[in-house]
C-alpha cells in the first residue's frame, strides 16, 4: 500500500504545500480519505443523538449526518459509475485512528459539557478537513467529476463550520449565564 | 470627483447585475445551486409570492435575518413564501450559514 504520510502531515499539522509535493494521492485515495472524514463526522453526530438533550445541538447532529451521507452516497455513485475502487491508505487510517480517540473522550461526557465538547470538536474537526480538502483534495483530484464532487463538498462543509461556530457561542453564551 | 463618481456608477451597475427583477404578479424563483442563491438579490413587490427550487444533494432553508420568514427548502420541492410588506430583507440558510441573499419588496 502507498504511504502518503506527508498528505496526513498536510491534514493534521497544516504544513506546507509545497514539502510534500513529491508524494501525491491518487484519485481512488482521495475518494477513501474524503468518504472516511464524512463517516467520522456521523460518528461523532450519533453520539451527539445519543446523549445530547439540547435541541441545537440534536438538529445539528441531525444535519451532519444526513449531509455527509448525502455526499457519500453522491461520491459512491461517482466511483461506481467510473469503475473505480476507493483504496485504503495511510491518511484514511490515521483519520479513522484519530476518530476514535476523540469518540471515546465524548463519551465520557454528558449534559452541557457534552454539548460544548461536541460542538467545539465540529469546528475544530471541519476546520481541518475543510483545509486538506481545500489545499490538499481538489488540487490533486484528477478526474473532472470528482473535482466538482469535492469542490460542491467543501461549500457544504464550510457551512457546517459557520453553523458550528455559531452554535459554540450559544452554548458559550448560556454557559457564562448559568455561571452568574 | 469624477472618479469617485464613475466608482459609484459602475457599483450600482454591479448590483444591478446581480439583482433580477419580478414584473408585477410574476412568480419570482430563486434557483438554489452549488450552495448559492441564484440570484441572490431578487425584487418583488408587495404580494407577489418568491419560490425556492433547491438543486443542491442537501436541505437548506431561507432565514430572514430579522426573523420575517423561515422557510425550509427541501429537495426538489418547491417552497414558497409570499411577501406581505416592503423592505429589503437580508436571509440565509440556517443549516448552511455561508448562503446569503436579499429580497427587496417594493410597494
Amino acid at each position: 500500500m502507498k504511504i502518503i504520510a506527508p498528505i496526513v502531515a498536510g491534514f493534521f499539522l497544516a504544513t506546507n504545500l509545497s514539502a510534500r509535493a513529491a508524494d501525491t494521492p491518487t484519485d481512488p485515495q482521495i475518494a477513501h480519505i474524503a468518504y472516511t472524514a464524512g463517516l467520522v463526522d456521523i460518528g461523532y453526530a450519533e453520539i451527539a443523538l445519543q446523549r445530547s438533550k439540547n435541541k441545537a445541538v440534536r438538529e445539528f447532529a441531525m444535519e451532519m449526518v444526513k449531509d455527509h451521507k448525502a455526499v457519500n452516497d453522491k461520491a459512491l455513485a461517482l466511483v461506481n459509475k467510473l469503475g473505480v475502487t476507493p483504496e485504503d491508505n495511510a491518511t484514511s487510517q490515521t483519520i479513522a485512528s484519530q476518530a476514535a480517540t476523540k469518540r471515546a473522550e465524548l463519551k465520557r461526557l454528558s449534559g452541557a459539557a457534552f454539548d460544548r465538547a461536541y460542538a467545539e470538536n465540529e469546528v475544530a474537526y471541519h476546520s481541518l478537513v475543510n483545509a486538506a480538502v481545500d489545499t490538499q483534495l481538489i488540487p490533486y483530484a484528477s478526474n473532472g467529476e470528482l473535482k466538482e464532487l469535492l469542490k460542491v463538498g467543501l461549500k457544504i462543509f464550510q457551512g457546517h463550520q459557520q453553523h458550528a461556530e455559531h452554535m459554540v457561542e450559544r452554548l458559550s453564551r448560556k454557559h457564562a449565564a448559568s455561571m452568574e | 470627483m469624477r472618479s469617485i463618481a464613475l466608482h459609484a456608477v459602475f457599483s450600482v451597475l454591479f448590483l444591478l447585475a446581480g439583482a433580477r427583477f419580478a414584473s408585477a404578479g410574476e412568480p419570482a424563483s430563486v434557483v438554489i445551486a452549488d450552495l448559492e442563491f441564484k440570484p441572490s438579490v431578487i425584487t418583488v413587490r408587495i404580494g407577489d409570492t418568491v419560490t425556492w427550487i433547491n438543486k443542491d444533494i442537501v436541505e437548506h432553508t431561507a432565514t430572514s435575518s430579522d426573523g420575517a420568514f423561515d422557510v425550509a427548502t427541501p429537495k426538489a420541492k418547491p417552497a414558497r413564501w409570499r411577501a406581505q410588506k416592503a423592505g429589503d430583507f437580508a436571509y440565509y440558510c440556517r443549516l448552511h450559514p455561508n448562503m446569503t441573499g436579499v429580497i427587496r419588496v417594493t410597494r
